[in-house]
């Protein structure tokens, strides 16, 4: 028997069964009727993709998708010139700044998400501090959108910052100031150098950040409340306690479809990104 | 060239206390003396500590379900992970980008998906879910982290050694286990911290596959939260905190691990 069989076939038996069996499961499932006694009978239909039109479910699609491109966004925003500060910063300085950037990645998200609600909530610290210094409580943000954005960028932004600062930290600082002896400013080697060349990286972040944020449960429950419900939450529900499993399943493929429509396009965005460095 | 730029400091600054200020402040609330959910100013009390100790639901939830988890997943994902690293760097055929990008497909696919695939499977084709298909889920998560670390440590090891070892007459088999495996032991061992805290950490797949004999402590400050709001819930996080804190810590300090991707 080949040293690789013995090597690799642990993870791939892995695999097979708990990752491809399981969602060719959900593949064939999701076609099937649903059925109250049995979970599913084996009827094809197209009713459970059909169902995702209706106006409730198109909304909640619409709002994970939103939800998801708008927290990539942001943490690219953020996360670009953090991860610029830890690839360029001194060896004595990055270990420390490290850490604070993954220790909180690797803390669980319901306490984060517990965080943020003491901090953001109607009773919470900013409001009581801000109405101690006379400035009345000002915030209320709980229950929206917004709140739900704030904790999944605070979630997600270093599965933005460390593939982007792995990215900076190969481009040779001399090229920074050869631009700069050719009177380039800041801006334009933001736009001609260091994004271009740091694509890749904000690539490979973007895909874990979006991939992560589309299919949370907790962070809407928590923050959004029953107004701001993403696909995790009628998913969980649909197996939990509807028991439409069919339903739920044809909801995860979506779930798939999408994230791999967001690989395609951010491959694409990183292409146009990269070719810019061509016409300095 | 901008690293000291004034306007970037700040903003990293400000990058900093966002990251930082919902950790800081549930570690604050475990020490206020009044079951108000705020950062007590003046003074401390341990009360909310004691009572995550009188509570069953907690003590259980940590002691008997989120830590033996977290340890048969780590060592079931520390063992598969570090041999399938092992294989990729040394066969011929897989040592392609495109066989590496599959053997971390489990990081793109959508946890919920994973955790609501896995339990409708145990339900329909096995005896419903318990502490295993929990372990096992995790471990399936854990799996990359492992890779990661030990393929970063094996393709940085010299080839020469084990050459060396070959020609003092060792097997392919002993000159890796006597040549190289020493060297990668601390990557080992961080890929096992990695996959310790991703399942001590997991909310996404517990939501499914913990039962109520398995309630995992992530699952039990989530049910808190809705049910009694009090510092206990703050007092469990901090005890979460520290526990990954500290094994990141140990993961930087002790083995000299480049955190980050």
């Amino acid at each position: 028997m080949p040293a690789w069989v013995w090597l690799l076939g642990p993870y791939l038996t892995v695999l097979a069964g708990m990752l491809l069996l399981p969602l060719v499961y959900l593949a064939v499932i999701s076609v099937f009727t649903h059925d109250p006694k049995a979970f599913w009978k084996p009827i094809l239909t197209d009713v459970n993709y059909l169902r995702l039109l209706d106006p409730y479910y198109a909304n909640v699609l619409l709002r994970t998708l939103r939800i998801g491109l708008v927290t990539t966004l942001v943490c690219a925003v953020i996360g670009f010139p953090l991860a610029y500060w830890l690839a360029r910063c001194s060896p004595r300085v990055v270990a420390g700044a490290l850490f604070l950037v993954v220790m909180p990645m690797m803390v669980s998200t319901v306490i984060r998400s517990f965080g943020w609600m003491v901090l953001l909530g109607r009773n919470g610290m900013i409001n009581t501090v801000s109405d101690a210094i006379g400035l009345g409580s000002w915030l209320s943000v709980m229950n929206t959108e917004t709140a739900v954005v704030t904790a999944l960028v605070h979630i997600c932004l270093p599965l933005m910052v460390l593939p982007t600062m792995a990215a900076i930290e190969k481009i040779p600082v001399s090229l920074e100031e050869a631009a700069a002896n050719l009177g380039a400013g800041a801006l334009p080697l933001l736009r001609r150098v260091l994004i271009p060349l740091a694509a890749p990286g904000l690539v490979s972040g973007a895909l874990l950040v979006f991939v992560v944020a589309i299919s949370v449960v907790v962070t809407p429950a928590l923050m959004g409340g029953r107004a701001n419900r993403m696909l995790g939450n009628e998913i969980y529900d649909l197996v939990m306690t509807a028991l439409n499993w069919p339903f739920a399943a044809a909801m995860a493929i979506v779930l798939i479809v999408l994230v791999l429509v967001f690989l395609g396009f951010s491959l694409w965005v990183g292409n146009i990104l990269s070719r810019r460095t061509g016409r300095i | 060239m901008y690293a000291r730029h004034l306007g970037l400091r700040f903003f990293v600054f400000g990058a900093f206390v966002f990251l930082l200020a919902p950790i800081v402040v549930v570690v604050g609330v475990s020490f206020n003396p009044t079951s108000a959910l705020r950062v007590p100013l003046g003074d401390y009390s341990l009360r909310w500590y004691g009572k995550f100790l009188a509570t069953p639901g907690f003590r259980d939830a940590l002691i008997l379900v989120s830590l033996p988890v977290a340890i048969v997943s780590s060592a079931g994902a520390t063992v598969v992970g570090t041999l399938a690293a092992i294989g990729l760097t040394r066969s011929r055929y897989v040592a392609s980008s495109a066989l590496g990008s599959i053997l971390m497909l489990p990081l793109l696919i959508p946890s919920i998906l994973l955790g609501a695939a896995l339990y409708l499977v145990s339900v329909a084709f096995g005896s419903g879910t318990n502490a295993l298909t929990l372990a096992l889920g995790h471990m399936l998560l854990g799996i990359p982290y492992v890779i990661r670390v030990v393929v970063a440590a094996l393709v940085a090891v010299d080839p020469r050694l084990e050459e060396a070892a070959r020609s003092l007459g060792c097997t392919p088999v002993q000159a890796f286990r006597r040549a190289v495996l020493p060297i990668l032991r601390s990557a080992i061992l961080s890929g096992a911290i990695f996959a310790f805290i991703v399942s001590f950490s997991d909310i996404n797949l517990a939501l499914f596959l913990s039962g109520p004999e398995t309630t995992t402590l992530p699952i039990q400050i989530f049910s808190q939260i809705f049910w009694e709001s009090d510092p206990t819930i703050a007092a469990a996080s901090t005890m979460q905190i520290v526990v990954v804190g500290c094994l990141i810590l140990a993961m930087q300090r002790l083995f000299r691990i480049k955190l980050g991707f």
